[in-house]
This record gives C-alpha cells, sequence and structure tokens, in this order.
C-alpha cells in the first residue's frame, strides 16, 4: 500500500482537490479513497486491467459522491458511481506506450477545447453535474448544455484515437 | 434515440451524469448492446486521460502516515513538516485549477507580461512574510481569502460569485484608508471562483480594504458601480 501511495497520491489528491476545492477534505478523501481501493484490490486483475484507471475513478468518484451528499443528491437520480467502479470496465488490450501516446493526444485534445466547452467539462468530470444541472447552474437553455457536451466529447473522443494522436 | 444517441451517452453514463431518464433508457439499452458495452469502456478510458491531465500536487506528508498508519503499515515520514509550505501548496492547487485546461491562458503563457504575473502570484505565496485574511464565511456569499504582501501587493481568491451576465466583468479595487477606491484590474470567474491580483498604487499598509464590483466590460471605471463585496485587510 505505501508503495501504491507513493505512485499515486500526487495524482489523486490533484484530482480530489480540484473538485471538492478544500485541503481537510481532499484529504480526507484520499484516506477514504485508499481503504477502498485496499478493501476491493483483490477484486481488481492488475494482469488485464488498467490499475491506474481504476484507481483514478475511485478517487474521482469519491469526490462526486461527496459533493453530490452536500447538494443533498446522493445518487438518486443518477448512476450509482459504484457500478462504474467494477474490473471488469477497465479491462485493456493496449500497451503502456499506446496508452502514452493516446493520453498526450488527450491532452492536445483538452487545449483545443473553447471557453464554453471547457466549462461544461468541468462541471461533468470534476464536479460530476447532469446535463439539466449544469443548465440550471449556467442559467443556458438544456438543448445548449447537451449541444456543448456533445460537442467537447466528440473533440475528446476524436482527439483520443490512436490514428489522430500524435504520433 | 438511435444507436448513434446512445453512443454518445456512453461518456456521460460513464461519469455517472446522465438524468434519470436517459440512464434508464441507456441501461435498457446496454445490457443487448454489444457496441454500446465496447463504447462504455472506451469511455471510461478517455474519462480517466480527462482525469489524469490534472497536474499532480503533493499532498502533506501526514497524510501519508495517516493513511498508512490506517492500515497497520509501518509508517516513515520522508520529510519534516511545513505547515506554510503546505498551504502554499493548497492555494497553489486552486490557482491550478483555476487556470487549468484555460487554452487561451496557455497560449498567453509565452507573453511575458502573462509569466511575469504568474511569478508575481507564486512569489506571494511562497513568501513567508504574506499574510492571510479571511472573509465572508457564508458558503453561499461570496467568500475566500486575501494573501497580503506588504511589496508585492494582494492576492485575491475569492468563491461563491456568479459568472456576469455577457458585457459585464468583475472588478477589484483597493480602499485607501482616505480618499476613493481605486480600480486595479478586471477578472472573471470559473466555477464561482475569481482570482485578482491587486497591484496597488499605494502601499499596502495605506489600504483599509479591498472591493469587488460588477461593470460594464471593456469601460474605464472611476468609481464602483455595484459593489459585490469588500474584504477588510485586517
Amino acid at each position: 500500500m505505501a508503495e501504491l501511495y507513493d505512485k499515486y497520491a500526487g495524482l489523486l489528491y490533484a484530482i480530489i482537490l480540484r473538485s471538492v476545492a478544500n485541503q481537510a477534505t481532499a484529504e480526507d478523501l484520499v484516506q477514504e479513497t485508499f481503504l477502498r481501493i485496499w478493501n476491493r484490490i483483490h477484486t481488481f486483475d492488475t494482469e488485464r486491467g488498467r490499475l491506474e484507471g481504476w484507481i483514478v475513478t475511485i478517487a474521482r468518484n469519491r469526490a462526486i459522491d461527496y459533493l453530490r451528499s452536500l447538494r443533498s443528491q446522493p445518487g438518486e437520480s443518477t448512476t450509482s458511481l459504484e457500478d462504474l467502479e467494477q474490473s471488469g470496465l477497465f479491462v485493456t488490450r493496449e500497451t503502456e506506450a499506446d496508452r502514452l501516446t493516446r493520453r498526450k493526444a488527450v491532452g492536445i485534445a483538452l487545449s483545443q477545447l473553447n471557453e464554453d466547452q471547457r466549462e461544461v467539462l468541468e462541471l461533468t468530470h470534476f464536479q460530476g453535474l447532469t446535463q439539466t444541472e449544469i443548465a440550471e447552474k449556467l442559467h443556458k437553455p438544456l438543448g445548449t448544455v447537451k449541444s456543448l457536451v456533445r460537442s467537447a466529447l466528440k473533440v475528446l473522443r476524436t482527439g483520443s484515437l490512436p490514428a489522430a494522436g500524435s504520433r | 434515440m438511435n444507436q448513434d444517441q446512445f453512443t454518445e451517452l456512453c461518456e456521460l453514463y460513464a461519469l455517472g451524469s446522465l438524468d434519470s431518464g436517459e440512464r434508464v433508457e441507456f441501461e435498457n439499452h446496454l445490457a443487448g448492446c454489444q457496441d454500446c458495452r465496447a463504447g462504455l469502456s472506451q469511455a471510461m478510458e478517455l474519462n480517466e486521460m480527462i482525469w489524469t491531465a490534472t497536474s499532480q500536487i503533493k499532498p502533506r506528508p501526514q497524510l501519508r502516515s495517516r493513511v498508512l498508519a490506517g492500515f497497520g503499515q509501518p509508517v516513515k515520514e520522508r520529510r519534516p513538516f511545513f505547515g506554510w509550505a503546505f498551504a502554499v501548496a493548497a492555494v497553489a492547487a486552486l490557482v491550478i485549477a483555476y487556470f487549468g485546461w484555460n487554452a487561451e491562458h496557455t497560449a498567453r503563457l509565452s507573453n511575458d507580461a502573462e509569466l511575469a504575473r504568474l511569478r508575481e502570484i507564486q512569489q506571494i505565496l511562497q513568501s513567508s512574510t504574506t499574510k492571510q485574511v479571511t472573509f465572508g464565511p457564508q458558503p453561499a456569499a461570496p467568500h475566500g481569502t486575501l494573501f497580503v504582501h506588504q511589496k508585492l501587493g494582494i492576492l485575491l481568491i475569492a468563491d461563491g460569485l456568479t459568472a456576469p451576465q455577457p458585457g459585464q466583468t468583475y472588478e477589484s479595487w483597493v480602499i485607501p484608508k482616505t480618499g476613493a477606491p481605486i480600480p486595479i484590474e478586471a477578472f472573471t470567474t470559473s466555477n464561482g471562483r475569481g482570482i485578482s491580483l491587486l497591484r496597488s498604487p499605494l502601499p499596502v499598509s495605506d489600504l483599509k480594504a479591498i472591493a469587488v464590483s460588477l461593470e460594464p466590460a471593456n469601460v474605464p471605471v472611476l468609481k464602483p458601480t455595484k459593489v459585490i463585496f469588500a474584504a477588510p485587510l485586517g
């Protein structure tokens, strides 16, 4: 666990802090994340799965669960985040090198988003808002928000394709 | 919903961010659609890549002790604790998050003035003589922290700000102990957070507060139009 902590704590802390914007809360959630990893690591096939992806997803979901509890919406109207932490969802046939190349391509694609697209992406990925909640928060029509989310994800999806990467 | 529309929902489902109606429809479809199951797996990976694009921030060393102690692991401190340094790291995280993903800002990094501004912010955060003043403790109202350095200026980090309407902008002001408010700079918000570097033309010791107002964008201002909040310097 010490090795896992040393390898991932900086990343998990950054992701959680970006969501909750509070140092003490972020630390609590990092601890909760490692506890969850510890309790479930036996279910994870480290030979076939993306361990980092699984760990990062657990961390992000802890932050979103926390934010939703503040909004008094503990997952009632949204997907159970726990369902999205099943190890089977993290199986991959890609090599580490391929993933690294794609990750760089996603980084480039992120920088190509316009301000509105970045804003909705921040709200979906780091604040866990639904499109309806985003529309209410930004005082924009739901259709506009859906269009923004769709276009942002399309840029990233296209950018993450191996052929469109930075190879 | 057709297949293309379901495919487009994979990322949002993977985020747990679908509204309930869409979620039920997607889950019913997912059970019998191999393409969408593959799409969900790819969406999970894309989301991971977006999250991991976040710059790493080292948490306080005590957290390592705390986490490992929880598993009965031997705890070995790697370095002594300097509270100030970690407070700086936390604030730096907020600044990074504020500017994060901002391609326009990234592009502006090539601009010397912008680089100088970031260095000034860094200096204020890292200086041992910088004093922190919090204001507006109510979560629903604008609240935040002032980082006050007698020579370098004042860094304002405010939360709870509503996004300005089109054609409007936030303006930061210094309020002298005697005399009229002095406008400093226009700034915008990201997710309710605004950051302004107040380079005061007067010595900080001659100031009693800072203020933030809403102003028409791209119009010179002489006095605050609509004051959103004022924060005393303590």
